[in-house]
């Protein structure tokens, strides 16, 4: 079961995908799936920044830093994407808060 | 396909090279796009050349800049079957590793993923078709056997026919009909009869991994894989411009390589040319600097100079085809360009099989016939066919 996101938690790619990224788009691969998912725009920003274990916290300072919008519509959006993320098993938490 | 007249494909390599290359010069591509360059003939450039990933994130650059509609939609065809392609390329390489690991098989992946992982950073960065992995010669028939328990199957005859025909190649073809990929189980990097800048023999205890998806791929060591681009694309007469933006990538982002060692290395298999015929092409096509310790060498090479300009040429649409002797470029010298060929003329090839089936007991006899066989096809030339000499 998936766990609730809160700004403090530690996200990372889950290793049953394989991704690459061609002109700002990127294709997701589950490998136990076998579905294929595509991210565009901030989706795929925040997927190319999650290269590296981030914080939900962090991942929105990066959205606010590249794309207009404000802090309190960012972290709301952001959550919802990343849930959507957990829930398809394309990313995991890494660590949650204490 | 090739591109139209001669002046559209030099203008055409033009652009790939300004826009492929390791130091890309978009402004010289955005001046050659607005002087009216045939957008179709770009597109098969890219396509033929493997360059289609570089074109995209090129002309994304430009914003588009001068690209028609009916080639952006033609290129968004593209740039999704490559993805997609990429993914399950990289997903069935996990499959194999996996596999081979579990079965105790020592190997390594070389071109395709691996290769776009370690000198671009994503696995589509380059066009590729299938999958290459090489083991150690003794453990072939348990790679056969991993490969086949994952769906795949050699349709150049059973086991005792690869070994006989088609083993001389250092490679098997194996193909998933469902899946649609296709992997290349080497042993070698090259037939018998040729040098290589690189022994298999010295890869095993220098690999190390790169990661694609989920897994740790094993790899070449830097050096290995310098001297394994400089003698595929010789072997292959440097016929697509991307086997000359993947060599020039690898040495600009290395230049702290031992490379005056690398062409010792390569001269020592009596392939050393390959190393400096990889620095001519990326020098004079993509500008990457010539290493100190090379520069001499590759000015007091004529042969090297010579291949250079004839390869330059095939390029830019001056001469096409590939010659069937063309491997015969990995020997620095005469005799064993010599040497070479006259192995090859008396190893047996599946073409001297279908010319003549013979039962499995008198298979021996090919050694014999194939001779005659190339004989009577020499012949034939001389009367004015012009079937090559040589088939493989």
């Amino acid at each position: 079961m998936s766990k609730v996101l809160e700004a403090s938690s530690i996200l990372k790619r889950s290793e049953a995908q394989v991704s690459c990224n061609l002109d700002g788009e990127v294709a997701i691969l589950h490998l136990k799936k076998s579905r294929y998912f595509g991210l565009a725009g901030v989706g795929a920003h925040i997927w190319l920044a999650l290269e590296q274990p981030r914080s939900v916290e962090e991942l929105c300072e990066s959205v606010t830093r590249d794309f207009d919008v404000t802090p309190a519509t960012c972290r709301a959006d952001v959550l919802t994407f990343l849930a959507s993320l957990q829930e398809a098993g394309l990313v995991e938490v890494a660590a949650g808060p204490a | 396909m090739a591109i139209g007249a001669t002046g559209t494909a030099s203008r055409g390599i033009d652009f790939f090279c300004a826009i492929a290359g390791p130091q890309r010069d978009l402004e010289r591509a955005r001046h050659l796009l607005c002087d009216s360059l045939d957008f179709s003939a770009i597109l098969d450039f890219a396509s033929e050349h493997c360059l289609g990933p570089q074109l995209l994130a090129a002309l994304s650059d430009l914003g588009w800049q001068g690209v028609p509609a009916e080639s952006k939609v033609k290129l968004e065809a593209f740039r999704q079957r490559h993805v997609f392609r990429t993914l399950h390329l990289a997903e069935e390489l996990c499959r194999i590793a996996t596999i081979f690991s579990e079965r105790g098989i020592t190997f390594a992946a070389f071109k395709g993923a691996a290769l776009a992982v370690d000198l671009y950073g994503d696995p589509a960065r380059r066009d590729y078709s299938d999958i290459d992995v090489i083991v150690p010669s003794a453990q072939v028939p348990a790679a056969e056997m991993a490969l086949e328990s994952l769906g795949y199957h050699n349709d150049q005859g059973d086991r005792a026919f690869r070994r006989m025909f088609c083993a001389y190649q250092g490679q098997y073809s194996f193909v998933h009909a469902d899946r649609g990929v296709a992997v290349d189980l080497h042993w070698a990097f090259t037939a018998a009869s040729l040098p290589f800048p690189v022994r298999t023999d010295q890869i095993w205890s220098s690999l190390r991994s790169v990661t694609v998806g989920a897994c740790a791929i094993p790899t070449f060591s830097d050096p290995d894989v310098a001297l394994l681009l400089a003698g595929h694309g010789t072997k292959e007469g440097w016929r697509s411009l991307g086997w000359i933006c993947d060599f020039a990538a690898f040495a600009h982002a290395r230049p702290a390589l031992d490379w005056p060692g690398l062409h010792q290395r390569a001269g020592r298999q009596g392939s050393g040319d390959a190393v400096l015929l990889a620095f001519a092409l990326s020098n004079m096509l993509l500008g990457v600097a010539i290493p100190a310790g090379l520069a001499d060498k590759l000015a007091g090479n004529k042969r090297v100079s010579r291949l250079a300009a004839e390869i330059i040429d095939g390029l830019r649409g001056a001469k096409r085809g590939r010659s069937h002797m063309m491997d015969l470029a990995l020997c620095d010298r005469l005799w064993d360009r010599i040497k070479a060929a006259a192995r090859l003329m008396l190893t047996p090839t599946p073409g001297d099989y279908q010319a003549l089936p013979l039962p499995q007991a008198s298979w021996p006899l090919y050694y014999a016939l194939r001779p005659l066989r190339l004989a009577a096809r020499g012949l034939a030339l001389l009367r004015g066919d012009r079937q090559p000499m040589i088939r493989q």
